[in-house]
């Protein structure tokens, strides 16, 4: 049974089927974890541009929460 | 002739509109994969006649459906979907037009969606419960968008795989 929650932040997150997470804030998406395996969770922003792979749901959750837009439209990790 | 819709009343459209509509539905009986090929099938050969783009969505025996086409068709579409036997408690959960369609290169996509068979993880939202239950307009879009973003996610990675 999982623990994971999500942190307490402005961000909604939800579950669209098991695996796969979607982080909004504001309305607005912010991106998705796609868990292809318990230790491989990828994130990618809202293009579906990859961020990153995380071994837990908890640091891939972490890094699309801290993802900060760039001037050029682009996102990188804070 | 340019069309009207019902929230436009006779107002005529600009050329090119396109109504946007997404429903729940709940099936009489299980559906069974073999059972949503042949809708798919039907759904898809009639779609493509008619300019109707969309991609459907089944889990725990709900059907959600997103549909987008000319505003005449899809009003004749909704009108048999709504004598199809084989669902009920057919609901309209957004009706909107646009110029621009979500689902053009899919005249009826699907992707499996795993059945729930726990509860989602605390803190979550559930974005098939909160289309299906559609309790205000912003959770309603929000869910929307969700479920069209994961269509997304699965087409592609379905489709890298064939290649």
């Amino acid at each position: 049974m999982s623990t994971i929650s999500p942190p307490n932040t402005d961000v909604v997150w939800a579950e669209v089927e098991a695996g796969f997470y979607v982080g909004s804030r504001s309305g607005e998406f912010l991106g998705y974890v796609d868990v292809e395996a318990e230790t491989k969770n990828v994130v990618c922003d809202m293009y579906s541009r990859p961020v990153g792979e995380y071994a837990s749901l908890a640091e891939a959750m972490h890094a699309l929460e801290s993802l900060q837009p760039s001037e050029e439209g682009a996102a990188t990790v804070a | 002739m340019p069309e009207s819709h019902p929230t436009t009343g006779s107002v005529p459209l600009p050329e090119g509109t396109l109504r946007s509509l997404v429903y729940s539905s709940e099936a009489i009986t299980r559906f069974y994969q073999e059972d949503l090929d042949a809708l798919l099938v039907q759904a898809r050969a009639h779609n493509e006649s008619v300019g109707i783009t969309g991609i459907l969505l089944y889990k725990n025996d709900q059907f959600i459906q997103f549909l987008e086409g000319p505003p005449s068709e899809v009003t004749a579409l909704m009108e048999r979907i709504g004598q199809d036997p084989r669902h009920t408690n057919v609901r309209i959960l957004i009706d909107e037009l646009t110029l621009e369609r979500q689902f053009d290169e899919w005249t009826m996509g699907y992707q499996p969606m795993k059945n729930q068979s726990s509860t989602v993880l605390p803190g979550f939202r559930d974005s098939f419960a909160d289309i299906a239950q559609s309790p205000d307009a912003l959770t309603t879009g929000r869910a929307a968008k969700e479920l069209a973003l994961w269509f997304r996610v699965r087409a592609g990675k379905a489709a890298r795989a064939a290649a």
